[in-house]
């Protein structure tokens, strides 16, 4: 339509980025706070625990796993790590599963909140709380649009060096488009990397057409013949008694793995069966890839019986893609600098929907409805979103840890305020709105700060830096609203007289 | 003609439809394509090139999205990306 390439390129940018903006909004603010998910899930579980050893947590599930188990097929041992990750012992009867969350130092239960903590942001991330109803083909499209206005984008903000020291704070919108350009050259890797391996995760769902032509049962099969396979045991299948203990075992897989793979689930298929398995999980702290380095035993005589057979290429790729986009390797810093690209990442979708409504609204020559319509919505999920997250902290600090479906509750916090965020900004003008909304965000963090306090100040006692470092955040946030508030009430005062 | 009249009245919308597919028809083509090109030039087994075939799907939809919009008009996308669909049609067949 338009002959110049640029422009073709900028008509491009605006019209991706709007089309997807709001989703992409919410896509990466819940995949910035996936990056510490571990964290807030520990924080939110409110337990103030130590890992402990390795070994005494392996043998505390597994005779908690010959007390309990004793009708299932499938016992699982997850072990706690570093990153607030807890304990936690998981078996399949017939009927259904169960799952218990214990300490190093006994088999007794663990008394710990249940929430869904940080990976509600991670399945939020990726179905938007609509997997039945074609999320995840939603996000999918987000990141191809994002792809693509990254792209276009390129080609529209081109003076790079120029543009990546300029930052004009004369105007407001001055400083929202040199600030939407100097994050957008700042996260170019950053999104490349994010929105190709977001697509490369679900290859399967998203272009099944060409293992649907080759392969009669699809992508289920052409997946299984690139994935890794698992050493069988050619026993006589009879009625048998699991080892007593996996101490050998775990001697044994210590020696095989070197100093860098850190052990993370122990399985158990079939511990009643002379057919059945031990597959011993460690992860590789420093690959890029998100694949378990996997070591199988026979849980009747704990005999080593060997490794997966090696996976094809394409399937490797995936995975360090996964890898990549989930960065399980990452140390402290690099966690922090990828949460602080996707918070830049978050503000440049932001700053290009305000650049579009303002730079229409100077004009004076568009659609005033349309402008008002989607300054409204920008205003409903750029601030409606951070808020409604900060209700879901809220809640899980409030409600009772006994209060049956506590769950469900934190889930409705976090919904119902959404909601509220949209009835305010639709029903009142924009300073008011923003003024009501910046107050309820004071009032539900000074909330999670307040309900927090004792476990915070036990964390600080106890050595619990994890536990402590989300407390600490969440008195930042706390502040960040204090401040935001004060400023937009002296604006609306001002604008009173 | 009444397409015609649609089409001058709201050219941003039919430029988008035609380029998303086109794009998308050429796309998946040349994705078909790439299958027996992966197998002869990495000596791929078929998993491993249908695998990887999806994952430059992406980019070539991608890069054909994005061209597609510098054309002209939606008859010049529909043309441009009736010439990839022939493209990809030639590589299979002198591949396979």
């Amino acid at each position: 339509m338009k002959q110049n390439y640029r422009a073709s390129m900028i008509q491009l940018h605006t019209y991706s980025g709007l089309f997807m903006g709001w989703l992409l909004f919410a896509i990466f603010l819940t995949g910035t706070l996936s990056y510490f998910s571990n964290e807030i899930s520990h924080w939110m579980r409110g337990a103030v625990s130590q890992p402990g050893k390795v070994n005494s947590q392996v043998d505390s599930a597994f005779q908690y796993l010959l007390k309990q188990g004793t009708d299932s097929h499938s016992w699982r041992i997850n072990i706690a790590d570093k990153r607030g990750s807890e304990l936690s012992v998981q078996w399949r009867d017939s009927n259904e599963r169960h799952s218990h969350s214990l300490t190093a130092e006994s088999i007794e239960p663990q008394e710990s909140k249940i929430t869904r903590g940080g990976r509600f942001f991670v399945t939020f991330h990726y179905t938007l709380q609509l997997r039945q109803y074609g999320g995840r083909y939603l996000a999918g499209l987000a990141a191809m649009t994002m792809l693509i206005a990254l792209y276009s984008g390129i080609f529209t903000h081109r003076r790079f060096i120029k543009d990546f020291f300029t930052l004009r704070t004369r105007t407001f919108m001055h400083f929202i488009k040199d600030a939407h350009a100097v994050s957008g050259i700042v996260t170019i890797p950053f999104v490349i990397i994010i929105c190709t391996s977001a697509l490369v995760i679900y290859i399967n769902l998203f272009t099944p057409w060409f293992a649907e032509e080759h392969f009669d049962n699809g992508y289920r099969q052409m997946s299984r013949e690139v994935t890794e396979r698992l050493p069988d045991i050619s026993l006589e299948n009879r009625p048998s008694t699991p080892l007593s203990s996996l101490g050998p075992i775990l001697e044994h897989a210590r020696e095989v793995w070197s100093g860098n793979v850190l052990l993370k689930q122990i399985r158990l298929d079939k511990p009643f069966l002379s057919t059945g398995r031990i597959v011993v999980e460690g992860v590789d702290v420093s690959a890029l890839t998100n694949n378990t380095q996997k070591l199988v035993y026979s849980s009747e005589t704990g005999e080593f019986i060997g490794q997966p057979s090696v996976e094809g290429v394409s399937r490797k790729v995936r995975r360090v893609l996964y890898g990549l986009h989930e960065g399980h390797f990452f140390k402290l810093d690099l966690r922090w600098l990828s949460f602080l690209q996707g918070t830049i990442a978050t503000f440049l979708i932001a700053s290009g929907m305000l650049i579009w409504v303002r730079k229409r609204a100077e004009k004076k020559t568009h659609n005033h409805r349309l402008l008002a319509i989607v300054n409204k919505v920008n205003l409903s999920v750029f601030i409606g979103f951070p808020l409604a997250c900060l209700a879901y902290f809220a809640a899980n600090k409030i409600l009772s840890a006994s209060l049956l479906n506590r769950e469900e509750f934190e889930l409705a916090a976090f919904n119902y305020t959404l909601l509220f965020s949209v009835l305010a900004v639709t029903f009142l003008k924009s300073d008011k709105s923003k003024l009501l909304l910046a107050l309820v965000g004071t009032l539900v963090s000074g909330l999670v700060v307040m309900f927090d306090l004792t476990a915070f100040l036990r964390a600080l006692e106890g050595g619990d830096n994890i536990y402590a470092s989300v407390g600490v955040s969440m008195w930042f946030i706390l502040f960040i609203n204090l401040f935001v508030s004060w400023h937009l009430w002296k604006r609306y005062r001002r604008r009173m007289q | 003609m009444v397409i015609q009249e649609l089409v001058r009245q709201h050219p941003h919308f039919f430029h988008t439809l035609s380029a998303l597919a086109g794009s998308s028809v050429s796309s998946v083509s040349l994705g078909f394509a790439s299958i027996p090109l992966y197998q002869r030039l990495f000596e791929f087994t078929l998993s491993e090139a249908v695998y990887m075939s999806s994952m430059t799907f992406y980019l070539i939809f991608l890069f054909v999205f994005t061209s597609s919009f510098v054309k002209r008009g939606p008859k010049a996308i529909l043309l441009f990306n009736l010439q990839l669909c022939v493209f990809a049609l030639l590589i299979n067949i002198g591949l396979t």
